[in-house]
């Protein structure tokens, strides 16, 4: 945590004017040997003087630590805070503390967290709030004020103090129909690369050609035929999906609602490609808050889920630049498309023309949907749309093939 | 006489192995508990160099097996080729028939390839065309992987993860030590003049000393109540096996004659945690999506089971 500033505040004595004025009536209570009037005035000023010295070294060794018990979360999820102070010295003290609920998460609709407590000679404290992730995005306690004083009360002194944890909030996970996704297949509709052969799944034998090496040769059936045989094997299965997030055509401030439910169901899509054991990888050109980039390689399970989901919950409202050049950087034959967009346009058109070898397979999804499904494939040379995405009427999907 | 021999052990493979202290004590540590290690870390680490100094250090005989996604189990544990002249079936050893097997970035294998070492490492035999064949003894495997590069590899399942004793991570050496490390390797690689300080048949006798080793009632149950809080923790999807529990109890008793003591601690067993049983621990998918690390729940589970006090 960071130190920002200090200041002092005080109550009754608005300090130098109040106390200058009691030293100088008790300066005239002395002259005039006055001791029904220098003894109180005496008295206020050593008060005065020891309540501020008080004050000043109040925030002297005083820890603070804050707690959270987790920093990624989806919306509903519960986040406990903790925040302990603790008093390092002899010197009794009242501390507070006070923060802005982030607007990411609820606090029983209140705004402001804070506490105050009084903490004697080396003594600890500690204050729970239970807050709710409330939508995605990503969020932070920011400034903390911590407050403390003398036990009487009557001066305070400040600091902020920034917190530099940041709270992941990952975007909702929605509900999906059965899902054509668009793995590729060597031998099925495209064959980009030359196969390579799976040991895990021999499909029959042939007389041995003499140019692989010795140990596909299946001895066994050598031995029954008298001649050598050697082992035929599958192609290696891929199931290896790019998910394209292209913000490039969205009106930001009109619609927004809707591109967070094109977000959850990129995040749904990813989801149920982890489930299935798939590989994905994520390609956008949203802008991301903090230092993320828009590109996450192939990868698989929970973890790379986490990753996927995290900078989807990163992405900002924000106005966004072509995709093309970041697809490029990771679009490989291998690879299933899933393209989604705002709407159907000529951008995306040109960037796939660009892209794409003839016959590959693509899942479209858009946010709206077109007003005629024929303008769609006659425009882009796409074929028959097969489904659509049970979401929001104006969130729809094709399966589609280029060619 | 055990420990100093252990001591020794240990370090002799430090004279190669720079900074690493930690991990071949625990290579030690395994290899008398009768376990194998899966070492994980990025690659230039030292995984290979710290196999190989440990196998010149028990003077036993070393393989090494470069998993690659077209090997074959028959690479690994042996095939039977048909001689014309003879007309029977002449069976080759494969290279696990070694002491110390380092099973070189293990999981870039497919799982069925990976899996024909479950016989081997839980019973120490294999089985090929109906034949089972003993391993020599000791016998010691030493994985590694890399953690990073998921594309192109194949993760290694849950029995197979099981039947590692340990898991270790390396990481990289301090300044200092990086510059030990190039003094040291500036003109010679120091494993060739590296000279046994054990052999074999001591490994097995040390082996027998590790089972006699006393381990008392409240060390035992505190290893049942560890192994039972990982099952009932609200983010686990599966705790640590039996295997595991029989492991960290071996693994503490190796580390007490290591350290010289022929009684085990709930210390020992504190501190062998991390590498013997968090690899065990599987979380919930949604935990892991959340960022969840089974370290940190194995921290939890330490500081919430009390911890045996001797009368």
């Amino acid at each position: 945590m960071n130190d920002q500033s200090t200041t002092s505040y005080s109550s009754i004595f608005s300090m130098g004017f109040s106390l200058g004025l009691v030293f100088i009536v008790l300066f005239i209570a002395l002259v005039q040997k006055n001791l029904d009037l220098a003894l109180p005035a005496g008295g206020m000023l050593i008060m005065g003087i020891g309540t501020r010295l008080w004050s000043r070294a109040s925030l002297f060794r005083l820890d603070i630590s804050i707690n959270m018990s987790a920093d990624r979360l989806f919306p509903g999820d519960d986040l406990g805070l903790r925040v302990k102070l603790e008093n390092r010295k002899m010197l009794p003290i009242i501390a507070g503390l006070e923060f802005q609920s982030p607007a990411l998460l609820d606090n029983e609709n209140q705004d402001t967290l804070r506490g105050e407590t009084r903490l004697l000679s080396f003594e600890k404290s500690e204050r729970r709030w239970k807050l709710r992730a409330k939508k995605r995005g990503l969020a932070s306690l920011g400034d903390i004020r911590i407050s403390s004083g003398d036990i009487l009360g009557l001066h305070k002194r400040e600091k902020l103090i920034t917190h530099p944890g940041e709270i992941i909030i990952y975007p909702q996970r929605g509900e999906l129909q059965p899902l054509n996704i668009p793995f590729q297949e060597f031998f099925g509709i495209n064959a980009s690369k030359g196969p390579v052969e799976d040991p895990a799944w021999y499909a029959g034998t042939r007389d041995y050609s003499g140019n692989r090496p010795a140990r596909n040769i299946h001895w066994k059936a050598s031995a029954r035929l008298g001649k050598l045989q050697e082992k035929l094997y599958e192609p290696t299965s891929h199931r290896k999906v790019l998910l394209v997030l292209d913000l490039s055509d969205f009106k930001l401030f009109e619609e927004e609602e809707t591109l967070e439910h094109l977000v959850t169901s990129v995040g749904t899509l990813a989801a149920v490609l982890m489930e299935t054991g798939a590989s994905f990888g994520l390609v956008t050109n949203a802008v991301l808050s903090g230092d993320s980039g828009g590109v996450l390689p192939i990868g698989r399970g929970p973890e790379h889920l986490g990753k996927l989901l995290e900078i989807l919950a990163r992405i900002e409202h924000r106005e966004t630049d072509n995709i093309l050049p970041l697809l490029k950087t990771l679009d490989r034959g291998d690879l299933g498309l899933v393209y989604c967009a705002a709407r159907k346009s000529d951008i995306i058109a040109d960037n796939l023309s660009d892209l794409l070898p003839r016959r590959r397979r693509l899942l479209f999804v858009f946010s709206f949907i077109p007003e005629k499904a024929e303008e769609l494939s006659s425009s882009t040379g796409l074929v028959e749309p097969v489904f659509w995405m049970d979401f929001p009427a104006y969130l729809a999907g094709e399966i589609v093939h280029v060619g | 006489m055990s420990r100093s021999e252990c001591a020794m052990l240990a370090e002799n493979t430090g004279k190669v192995v720079v900074g690493k202290q930690r991990a071949m004590e625990l290579l030690t540590v395994a290899l008398i508990a009768e376990g194998h290690v899966l070492l994980e870390d990025v690659p230039g680490l030292g995984k290979t160099l710290m196999a190989k100094s440990l196998a010149k250090s028990i003077d036993g005989s070393f393989r090494r097996i470069q998993f690659t996604p077209d090997l074959l189990p028959a690479d690994i544990t042996g095939f039977s080729v048909y001689d014309q002249k003879s007309g029977d079936f002449v069976f080759h050893p494969g290279p696990i028939m070694c002491n110390v097997l380092l099973a070189d970035e293990i999981n870039r294998t497919i799982p069925r390839t990976q899996s024909s070492l479950l016989e081997s490492m839980g019973e120490f035999q294999v089985t090929v065309d109906g034949k089972t064949l003993q391993l020599p003894k000791p016998f010691f495997v030493i994985a590694t992987q890399n953690p990073i590069e998921m594309d192109g590899t194949f993760p290694l399942p849950e029995a197979q993860l099981d039947r590692f004793l340990m898991r270790i991570d390396l990481g990289y050496p301090s300044r200092d030590e990086e510059i030990l490390i190039l003094e040291r390797f500036q003109q010679d690689d120091p494993l060739d003049n590296l000279e046994p300080v054990i052999d074999p048949e001591r490994i097995i006798d040390l082996q027998h000393e590790r089972s006699r080793v006393t381990i008392s009632s409240p060390v035992r149950e505190y290893i049942a109540d560890l192994v039972a809080a990982t099952r009932s923790h609200p983010k686990v999807r599966f705790g640590v096996s039996p295997r595991g529990a029989i492991g960290i109890m071996r693994a503490s008793q190796a580390l007490a004659l290591l350290r010289g003591r022929d009684f085990t601690l709930p210390d020992d067993v504190k501190e062998l945690s991390g590498p013997v049983l968090e690899h065990r621990i599987i979380l919930r998918h949604d935990e892991r999506t959340r960022g969840a690390s089974a370290a940190a729940i194995l921290e939890e589970v330490l500081s919430s089971v009390p911890v045996p006090i001797p009368v």
